[in-house]
């Protein structure tokens, strides 16, 4: 995989140095052998090898087993409400163009309650990382089917088998536009951690779909071991087609880079569509005169 | 005893009325609101009303413009001049029209007469839409011959109007411009020859003190709608986030801090729905940045789980509700004060918040600043009620200046609130105890600040935790915040209750939003009958400033409450905070404001009956 690095990723100052169990948080509290491990542990690595600044990093959840996530990493943290991960992502990194967001979600926030929302932040291109624990179940609430459970599957709550289609997160991104959609597996740590970092140095929305068994409700790791297999240079993540080919049609689980195309970000077209673009900057820096100016001159409207 | 009422009401009225009436499409909104502007740029002091039909086009509408030297509490009551664009608008407004006022209305093409015009007023037939079909090809010019006619008849310089419709259809094109130039003038040319000897509309000024010869000049004012007062004040207040979704009455602030906001160096987006612009708005928030949205019921029932995450998770955010009537979608166009209950209470858990409510749009300007300083101050969020008939009405202000308008939001950051850093292991105590609920609030950026917020119960550092005892303490220390701006305000209410009348009366009047002005004029038109009348109006409502409201309460023998609702929400709520005394509610609930009229009626029947 080709890992162009950037400048995007907030750095620590030179002599401070930071090793990955610095990155760690709060213990978690996850079930032994949970997928959402691998996923901790690859960001972690991600963080501690390009010498992340925490305080520049915002992680955002909404609720479930990912919700907790942003306590185990050390960094700012904002753990909200059900489904609304993305526009409070979004707010954020409006609001500071200087940090790196994350958002994580589980299939059941981001694809059921927060549907609504998936389409429009990736429309938006806000400059964001979007990783999606996908478990094809509801875990917390004790395994009633999520909007990625296959058809058929029995739990409790679809005790004659589930009988909706599930949703394809990949080919879903893809036609509404995102401009890096890729698929990790948190079993394969390191190829994982190689996904992160890709998606992070993104400028624009980066959709990453991430399998995460859950060892408790529905323990697909054995399935999942099988089908995966990782993409090859044979893939070309600028072609449109053979991505949207790739996830709605391959045998097993691809993994890899999917696709990924640099546009504009919603922040560029904001600031390209105000006539003052100059002071179109967001993060708050107060002038009291210019501010006062620019009061003045609204309230001439007025006269 | 209501025709008394009625009689001294007209009589004593001060200044004057013009209402201007047709179908949706035919030019009113244009014609009131250069009306308004004309009478504010010739030194008078104006305050309007308008209904329109949730229709985009069809459907009677109406703009009324209310006119004096001196500044005036509210725009509604009888007309003294109906202008009329249609039959319909006869039978629908002419009620409306005082005895001995003046109806012009357009002439029908045939020569034939409107039916059952009402004999206590004068009635002309200006031919408005045949001029401007006969000489500018166009019949929609008519409102601007109409408006030309009401100049010519009242003596008002056309050089105003002239100069509304250059600005106004500037973007149009030249030709625009001119047609309508042309129509203003050929309505006035129209009345010059047709309404003389007429002199009722000249006279009527001349007696309420409205001609415009001797006022000032009236530059040093604007006009503004609530809607309008509120963004900019917000953005006074420190504004640089904003986040909307198109809900009438309130999507005029979408437009106005999308259109502006970024000259301040700030954002505004249109988002999918609801939760999303509250949501986004409180991630802004955690970044430091003051962040608002604004909507109407419906959307703020969408809201109100994240306004919970806001209050649990200690985010300052500012949500704008501009009130309209009715449950579900309601009435999108007509108005109502029928969210205090949703503001107050709505959500699950307790969760408090900040909630007040501006009584005029000069107040819009200034609760729209000053409820940024709030939700920074106690970091929770701050719900403004306004409603559709302050969001919407115009009033001419004196200009105020940016510089002094500008206020410091507070918004969190080094040194926030004078608080010690309560860092302690490396994490960051975000929610620490304090005496005063509030704990200090790092931003991201700030290395020695780390910390994670959440909607879930937490300790003093943000880690969720279900202890009793925590979930008891966190709940005080979120109540506690309230408490303390509770005191503040008992300290000095000034800031946060309007008062008027004098303080020897035995009849109050106590309310909320908009009914002020009208209780404001009513308690004057009281005062003239004898009956002396005193008011509170309560712009803090959580934390209701309790003490205040008792000490008002406990001094009187009875105490009216008008409320633009049919269940007395703000009577209920003041039984609720153990407001005790003899509280008469009086509520309206037909989508329209009260006028001074029917609360003297009240305060009239209160008066003989007690």
């Amino acid at each position: 995989m080709s890992t162009v690095k950037s400048s995007a990723l907030p750095r620590l100052q030179d002599g401070v140095r930071m090793t990955p169990a610095d990155y760690k948080g709060i213990k978690p509290i996850w079930c032994p052998g949970c997928g959402d491990y691998g996923i901790l542990n690859a960001l972690i690595q991600v963080l501690a090898r390009n010498q992340v600044d925490p305080a520049r990093l915002a992680i955002v959840s909404g609720i479930g087993c990912s919700g907790r996530f942003p306590a185990f990493v050390k960094s700012y943290g904002f753990h909200g409400v059900h489904g609304r991960v993305l526009p409070v992502a979004t707010g954020l990194k409006l609001a500071r163009p200087d940090m790196t967001v994350v958002a994580v979600g589980g299939d059941g926030d981001g694809l059921a309650i927060g549907m609504g929302h998936l389409p429009h932040a990736i429309r938006r291109n806000v400059d964001i990382t979007y990783l999606l624990f996908d478990n094809h179940i509801y875990g917390l609430t004790k395994g009633q089917p999520s909007p990625t459970t296959e058809v058929g599957h029995k739990t409790h709550a679809s005790p004659f088998g589930v009988s909706e289609y599930p949703i394809n997160p990949l080919a879903l991104a893809l036609v509404a536009g995102a401009t890096f959609v890729a698929r990790g597996f948190s079993s394969h740590t390191r190829h994982l951690a190689d996904l992160i970092e890709a998606a992070l140095e993104h400028r624009g929305f980066s959709f990453v779909q991430i399998m995460t068994p859950c060892v408790t409700f529905y323990d697909t790791y054995k399935q999942w071991k099988q089908q995966a297999w990782e993409l090859g240079e044979d893939h070309d993540p600028s072609d449109f087609q053979a991505a949207l080919r790739l996830a709605t049609e391959a045998e097993g689980m691809p993994i890899g880079i999917f696709y990924r195309v640099e546009r504009p970000t919603l922040m560029d077209r904001l600031a390209a569509g105000a006539k003052d673009a100059v002071r179109l900057q967001s993060g708050t820096r107060y002038d009291r005169e210019a501010d006062a100016r620019q009061i003045d001159a609204l309230l001439q409207r007025y006269r | 005893m209501a025709e008394a009422v009625k009689a001294l009401t007209i009589a004593r009225r001060r200044g004057m009325t013009i209402r201007v009436a047709g179908e949706s499409g035919e030019g009113v909104i244009t014609a009131g609101e250069m009306l308004t502007w004309a009478l504010a740029r010739a030194g008078l002091w104006v305050t309007t009303f308008r209904t329109y039909p949730a229709e985009i086009k069809g459907g009677p509408c109406m703009f009324q413009v209310r006119f004096d030297r001196k500044p005036l509490d509210s725009p509604t009551g009888p007309a003294d001049v109906l202008i009329a664009f249609n039959d319909e608008a006869i039978a629908l407004h002419q009620e409306s029209v005082r005895p001995g006022g003046v109806i012009l209305y357009d002439r029908h093409d045939d020569g034939s007469e409107p039916e059952g015009l009402r004999a206590d007023v004068t009635a002309r037939a200006v031919p408005f839409g045949k001029v401007a079909l006969e000489s500018l090809q166009s019949r929609l010019a008519k409102n601007m011959v109409a408006l030309g006619a009401t100049y010519a008849a009242m003596d008002l310089p056309l050089d105003s109007a002239k100069e509304f419709v250059a600005r106004r259809f500037a973007s149009k094109g030249e030709s625009v411009v001119s047609v309508n130039v042309r129509a203003l003038e050929l309505g006035y040319e129209l009345a010059r020859e047709q309404l003389e000897g007429l002199g009722r509309l000249a006279e009527l000024s001349e007696v309420d003190g409205a001609t415009t010869g001797a006022a000032d000049s009236g530059t040093g004012r604007m006009v503004i709608s609530g809607n309008q007062a509120l963004s900019i004040g917000a953005i006074a207040g420190g504004c640089r986030y904003y986040a909307g979704y198109p809900i009438t009455p309130a999507s005029d602030i979408l437009e106005l801090m999308a259109a502006q906001l970024p000259a301040f160096g700030g954002v505004a987006v249109q988002t999918e729905d609801e939760m999303a612009a509250l949501a986004s708005a409180l991630g802004a928030s955690f970044g430091g940045v003051p962040s608002m949205t604004a909507t109407s019921g419906p959307g703020l029932s969408l809201m109100v789980e994240l306004i919970g995450l806001g209050v649990m998770s200690e985010l300052p955010v500012v949500v704008v509700d501009v009130q309209r009537a009715g449950p579900s979608t309601g009435m999108p166009t007509k108005t109502e004060q029928g969210d205090l209950n949703l503001a107050v209470y709505g959500g699950h858990g307790d969760a408090p918040r900040i909630v007040v409510a501006p009584v005029s749009v000069a107040d819009c300007l200034e609760v729209g600043r000053r409820a940024f300083q709030l939700a920074g101050r106690y970091q929770t969020p701050v719900i403004v009620l306004s409603e559709l008939v302050l969001a919407q009405r115009t009033e001419s202000l004196p200009v105020p200046r940016g510089a002094e308008l500008l206020l410091e939001p507070e918004w969190g950051g080094t040194g926030a609130n004078g608080k010690s850093n309560g860092a302690l292991d490396g994490h960051y105590r975000r929610y620490v105890d304090t005496e005063d609920g509030i704990s200090s609030r790092p931003l991201p950026g700030d290395p020695a600040g780390l910390h994670v917020i959440t909607g879930l119960e937490h300790d003093e550092y943000g880690h969720p935790n279900y202890e009793p005892a925590m979930h008891r303490r966190m709940s005080e220390k979120r109540r506690r915040k309230l408490e303390a701006l509770q005191r503040e305000v008992e300290a000095d209410p000034r800031a946060w209750v309007a008062r008027f009348g004098p303080e020897g009366a035995r009849i109050g009047l106590l309310g909320w939003g908009s009914t002020y002005g009208a209780a404001r004029e009513a308690a004057a038109l009281a005062e003239q009958m004898g009956i002396a009348v005193q008011g509170l109006w309560v712009k803090m409502l959580s934390p209701l400033p309790t003490r205040t409201v008792e000490a008002f309460v406990r001094g009187l023998d009875v105490v009216i409450v008008p409320e633009v609702n049919a269940s007395g929400q703000l009577a209920r709520y003041l039984e609720a905070n153990g407001i005790r005394g003899r509280i008469v509610p009086l509520v309206k609930y037909e989508g329209l404001p009260f006028s001074a009229e029917e609360i003297l009626a009240r305060i009239v029947e209160v008066a003989k009956g007690s």
